[in-house]
This record gives C-alpha cells, sequence and structure tokens, in this order.
C-alpha cells in the first residue's frame, strides 16, 4: 500500500490554537454559567465532552499516521473490522432496556476501532484529495460508493419496513430513533468507508514513518487527548457512586384533592455529569380514623426520575400502616452509571402520613 | 462553430446552467417538506413529493441514469465522477444527521422547560409521513444531484447537438411529467381507496380506579388513512360507570378528574389530529351521546379532503363505546 506523503513536518501552531482555543471555551463557559448556577449541569458537561471527542477526532487525524508492521495485516485489519461491525449489529438489535450501560462499552469499542481504522487505511477516507495519489483516490472513492448502498439501502429499506409493517414495529422505530440503531447508524456513518478498505486491501509491508520534534509532538498530543477521551466518562461514572445524595424535605406539593386526598412526595438528588434527579411520591386519602394509599391506573406510588448517564431500578416501593394507624411510605432503588454499571450504589426515600393526612418524619 | 473560429453562443454551458438550476430546485423542495416549520402542510405535502419524484427523474434524464448504471456500463471518466458523487452524497448524510444531533442538542439546553417532553422535539420522523419521506427521498436523490453537479457536459458534435441527440426532448419532459402523476394519483389512491386501519387501542381493565363506587378508566383509539401514510383521528376517552350508567369523568368530582387535569394531553374525549401534511383536515368535531341503557357513546370526526381541491374527500371517525356495566361495546 502506498501512503500519503506526510514527511514534511506537521505544523503544530494548529493542534495547539484547537486545543488552547477549546480549553478558553471550556472556561468561558464555565466562569459564565458559574454566575448564573452554582456548577455546569449534566448536559453541559456532556456537550462539552462531545466538543472535546470531535477536537480529539480532530486532532488524530493531523497527526502522520502508517499502519505499521502489525495492522498492515489483512488478518489484524479484518479482525479490528469485525468487531465493529459486531458493535454495531449489537447496537442494533439489542432492545434499550437491556443494552443499559454496555451503550457506553460499545461506543468505547467503537471509537477505539475507529482509530485503528484510521491507521490501518492511512487515514486516506478523510485526507484532502491533494494528499492521495490516483489509486488511492480511487479506492476511497469506489470505498464510499459501496458505503452509501448499503448505509442507504439497509436504513431506508428498515425505517420504511418498520413504519409500514405493524404497530409493534412503528414503536420500535420510535425506540430506535433514541436509541441504540441511531448510535449504530451513526457510527456507521463515520467507520463504514474505513472498514470496507480495511477488509479489501491485501497484506502489504510499511516502513516506519520518519520522527520529527513536530510529529511527536503531534503524536503525544493526540494520545493524551484519546486517554483523556476514554477515561472522562470512567471518572464520571465513578462519581455516583462516592458523591453524598441530597434528599430533599418531604411535602403536600400539590393541590389537596378535596378535604381528604393528596399527593405527597419527596426528591432525592445525585448531582453531577452522571446523576439523577428522582421524585418519588404516593396519593393518600384519610378521614380522621384510617388512612391509605389510593390506587391511579393500576399505581399507588409515583415515580418521577430523570436520569443522566445512569439507569435507576427499583429495589423496593411500597406503603404500610404501623401501630399507631400512621401510614410509612417507603421506596428503596439501586443506581448504576451508564459505564461500570456493574457497580451500584442504593438510594431509600422514606415519608410518612398520619389519619389527619398530617406529615410526619 | 461561427465563421471567425469561435462559438458565440455555447450550449453545453447552458446545460450544465439548467441541470444546475434543477439540482438547485430539488434541494429547495425538499427542504421545504423537511422542515419542521410549518408543522402542518395542510394537503400540499403530495405535490411537493410529487414534485420532486418529477424533478428526480428528470435530473436521472439529464445525468443518463448513470448512477444507477453498473460500473461496467460507464467508461473511465463516467466512473470516477460517480464515486466522487457517491463520497459527496455520503457525507451529505453525514452532515444532515450532524446537524440533526447538534439542533437537538442545543434545543434542549436552550430549552429546557421542554426536557419533560417524550421526545427531542427534531427527531421528528417517528411522528408522521412527512418526515419519513422526506428521508428516503434524500437518500435516493442525493447521489442523482451530486452526480448531475459534478458532471461536465459532454461536447457537442459538429452540430451543436450533443451525441445522445436520439433521446428525443419530448422523453425528457415526458418522463418526468408523468411520474409525478403516477406519485400523485398513487399517493390519492392509498389516502382515499383503502380502508382507514384502527390502532394504539387502549381498553385494559386494570388501568381502571374505584372513585367513589364507580370505576373509571382511560379509552384510547386511533383511526388512520393510507396505511399510516395519511391523516389520523386520535381520540383519548376517560370514561366511568357505576352498573346503572357510564358517563364522562369531567362530569364527576372524581379523583380521576383531578388527575386527568394534571395531564393535558388525556381529557375527556378529546381529539387530535396526526399528519395533516398530505391531507387537508376539516370540520373536527368530538361528540357523546348517553342512551336510556345507560351506554355512552364519544365520536370524534373530521373531514379529509386531498389538499387538491373540495372534489375528493372522506370522512374519518373514531367511536368509543361503554355500558353501564364498563363493557367496551365499541373501539374503532
Amino acid at each position: 500500500m502506498v501512503f500519503p506523503g506526510r514527511g514534511r513536518i506537521l505544523s503544530s501552531i494548529p493542534l495547539l490554537a484547537l486545543v488552547l482555543g477549546l480549553a478558553a471555551l471550556a472556561l468561558t463557559t464555565a466562569v459564565l454559567s458559574g454566575i448564573n448556577q452554582p456548577a455546569l449541569s449534566s448536559g453541559d458537561l456532556t456537550l462539552w465532552y462531545f466538543v472535546f471527542a470531535v477536537g480529539t477526532v480532530f486532532v488524530v487525524r493531523r497527526v502522520s499516521s502508517r499502519p505499521g508492521p502489525w495492522l498492515s495485516r489483512r488478518l489484524v485489519r479484518r479482525t479490528v473490522v469485525a468487531v465493529a461491525g459486531l458493535s454495531c449489529l449489537v447496537l442494533l438489535i439489542t432492545p434499550p432496556d437491556l443494552l443499559g450501560g454496555t451503550v457506553a462499552l460499545l461506543l468505547i469499542v467503537l471509537a477505539l476501532c475507529n482509530v485503528l481504522l484510521g491507521r490501518a487505511t492511512s487515514q486516506i477516507t478523510v485526507s484532502l484529495p491533494r494528499r492521495l495519489d490516483e489509486r488511492q483516490g480511487s479506492l476511497r472513492d469506489r470505498a464510499f460508493r459501496s458505503a452509501y448502498w448499503i448505509v442507504a439501502g439497509s436504513a431506508g429499506v428498515l425505517v420504511v419496513v418498520s413504519y409500514l409493517a405493524t404497530d409493534g414495529s412503528r414503536a420500535w422505530l420510535g425506540a430506535a430513533v433514541e436509541g441504540g440503531p441511531v448510535v449504530a447508524f451513526i457510527a456507521l456513518l463515520i467507520c463504514l468507508p474505513a472498514m470496507l478498505i480495511a477488509w479489501l486491501e491485501p497484506d502489504r509491508a510499511t516502513p516506519a514513518p520518519p520522527a520529527t520534534r513536530a510529529s511527536l509532538f503531534a503524536g503525544r498530543l493526540a494520545m493524551t487527548m484519546v486517554v483523556v477521551s476514554l477515561l472522562a466518562p470512567v471518572v464520571g461514572a465513578a462519581t455516583v457512586l462516592t458523591v453524598p445524595s441530597q434528599v430533599g424535605p418531604a411535602g403536600q406539593y400539590l393541590t389537596p384533592m378535596g378535604s381528604e386526598c393528596a399527593h405527597f412526595q419527596r426528591v432525592t438528588i445525585i448531582s453531577g455529569w452522571f446523576g439523577t434527579y428522582s421524585v418519588r411520591g404516593a396519593n393518600v386519602c384519610w378521614n380522621d380514623h384510617h388512612v391509605r394509599v389510593v390506587d391511579f391506573q393500576g399505581q399507588r406510588i409515583s415515580c418521577d426520575t430523570t436520569a443522566n448517564l445512569v439507569t435507576v431500578s427499583t429495589a423496593a416501593c411500597g406503603a404500610r400502616l404501623d401501630s399507631k394507624g400512621t401510614l410509612r411510605v417507603t421506596y428503596a432503588a439501586m443506581v448504576r452509571p451508564a459505564v461500570l454499571s456493574f457497580l451500584s450504589r442504593k438510594l431509600d426515600i422514606t415519608f410518612a402520613v398520619d389519619r389527619r393526612g398530617r406529615l410526619r418524619s | 462553430m461561427g465563421e471567425f473560429g469561435f462559438r458565440p453562443y455555447a450550449p453545453h454551458l447552458s446545460r450544465l446552467t439548467a441541470t444546475r438550476g434543477l439540482v438547485v430546485a430539488t434541494a429547495m423542495i425538499w427542504t421545504l417538506l423537511a422542515l419542521p416549520v410549518p408543522t402542518s402542510l395542510r394537503g400540499s405535502a403530495a405535490l411537493l413529493v410529487a414534485a420532486l419524484v418529477a424533478l428526480g427523474v428528470a435530473l436521472a434524464e439529464a445525468t443518463d441514469w448513470r448512477v444507477w448504471r453498473r460500473p461496467s456500463m460507464l467508461d473511465e471518466r463516467e466512473n470516477q465522477v460517480r464515486d466522487r458523487s457517491f463520497r459527496t452524497a455520503f457525507r451529505g448524510i453525514g452532515a444532515g444527521v450532524l446537524l440533526l444531533v447538534v439542533t437537538v442538542v442545543a434545543d434542549s439546553l436552550l430549552l429546557p422547560h421542554k426536557a419533560g417532553s417524550s421526545a427531542p422535539p427534531l427527531l421528528y420522523f417517528t411522528r408522521g409521513p412527512r418526515y419519513l419521506v422526506a428521508f428516503v427521498l434524500l437518500l435516493t436523490l442525493l447521489p442523482t444531484m451530486t452526480y448531475a453537479w459534478l458532471q461536465e457536459d459532454p461536447p457537442d458534435d459538429h452540430n451543436g447537438r450533443r451525441p445522445d441527440h436520439l433521446r428525443s426532448s419530448a422523453r425528457r419532459i415526458a418522463g418526468p411529467l408523468l411520474a409525478g402523476l403516477a406519485v400523485l394519483g398513487i399517493w390519492i389512491g392509498a389516502i382515499f381507496a383503502l380502508p382507514p386501519r384502527t390502532l394504539a387501542v387502549d381498553q385494559s381493565p386494570s388501568a381502571s380506579i374505584t372513585v367513589g363506587g364507580a370505576r373509571c378508566a382511560s379509552l384510547d383509539v386511533s383511526r388512520e388513512l393510507g396505511d399510516g401514510l395519511g391523516a389520523a383521528v386520535n381520540l383519548d376517552a376517560d370514561v366511568c360507570w357505576n352498573g346503572r350508567e357510564a358517563w364522562d369523568a369531567q362530569e364527576g368530582t372524581s379523583l380521576l378528574k383531578y388527575f386527568t387535569a394534571q395531564d393535558p394531553d388525556r381529557t375527556t374525549c378529546s381529539l387530535t389530529i396526526d399528519a395533516s401534511d398530505f391531507e387537508e383536515v376539516t370540520g373536527q368535531s368530538c361528540t357523546e351521546e348517553g342512551s336510556p341503557d345507560g351506554t355512552i357513546r364519544l365520536v370524534a370526526t373530521a373531514r379529509v379532503s386531498s389538499g387538491l381541491g373540495s372534489w375528493l374527500d372522506r370522512s374519518l371517525r373514531a367511536t368509543v363505546t361503554v355500558s353501564a356495566k364498563g363493557k367496551v361495546l365499541r373501539l374503532g
């Protein structure tokens, strides 16, 4: 394989400008947001992680890359392609409730595969046309043509059939747009041409690229950014397990329903990039002699959870009368971060209502 | 050639300009179809789709259908342009998806009050056929559009005509016209000839609640035209019964009424219209009537017309009937 000529010294100024620009933007946002609110919200942090990841991709792509002895081998390249394809398949066919924290793991695998595929193909799918010779340009364009037919054909047929076939398939499409299938679609848009080239190209020996100060700096910077990109979600997940939860006071938050029924609720928060805002409530009626939880559409105790990159699963949920006739509502849940989902922490929420509709601690 | 050795008028340049004009027109009409504003196209979406199909055929004719041909049927230069157009088209899809993601993220950050909504506001194509059709047309038209933009016009022969002059102008005009009319005809046939489909029925008795000796439940039914490609009428009803009579939840000062008041999407006998882009929906009404045996009947109706005039329209109706003992007699 003949690789694009990048022997000339890469200018490190654009890379530095990019990194410093991102840092300055992040700092400005942090300062400005600190004026109005105490900390960056989960959405802000996710956005900045996204921006940093995009910056990492740009930096990695500027680094001179050649396959090296391992990625020059067809078997190794095809293994990487198979792993990427398998990850996309799992994202496509696994129901969202079964995927859970696996999504983050698959995204990390796909990101690694993308980096390896970029090296294996000498970044010819993203190089400027003037940096490619005629054979590489032709190979690249043919790969894009095949990739277009694969992506457009599969996505088009899948969307049309699932919309028109049955109610169930339309519901699947609704969930797919917000779940794993759309992630697989975006991953294929990024990786598929490189996957096709890596799969089709034969074994070729490649010489090691000449090392210069600028290329070494660019390589180290890219490696650092890749490591930060991969470690940041792990650190974010770890904070879910360590940050103390804030539990708000129980209260009668909504207008009483007549003189003898009301909705009571209590809020708990785990703040941070990965976190949750949970409201647990119960619809309670009383008459001086008795107090009880009433049904609403088969639900005795209402749950409203806003989860940011965590899954909240109910471990216990119920209400019981104690010896004094006071109703005690208890709730317990397990919180698992999207990354490191094999770890978890427990959340407990309790409040009590007496026979006169008064809250008790 | 002119008598002074140059050609005063270059027909190939005008053809190139005309072809690129078609590309621009296609892009503009597609944008009209795909933009979320206005929220309803009131029947004109069918015309936009027909126009896009006609323009797609016109572009395919202008490019001699080279995008859809086998590589062996093209020469080396044509293959190169074709592959390059696919590369541009592939990145066009990526740019579209990236724009969508950025818009959704920006929307969720800038409008936090929408955070409780069930779906990101710009992931539209699960909400109606307009965006589904726009997505499929984008995938179908994009390579031809990019090829038509990138191609170099073939050289003229000595008579100022293209080498493929046997392809008559009549065919170049008739093909797109027929394709557009065919799409319009099939669409109107599917919407106005096929029977309405009933779906999204919720009649689970387990969802009922007990209020003052009566039981209440929510019953939802949706009727849609064209197997999901046309308008849909949704009837959401909250009904209570006590063995002697059935009534709608709004009349009772009940716990259900309290809860239904918290959810504006679940009021008694509410009528919502989905996907009125390909038809115009008028005369919407939601009525209820009781019978002497205590049965209650809720009916949502609307008139659906083609948007091409009042000569083609039909009625669309969704009905819920519940007996005094809570038996659902009709849902559809």
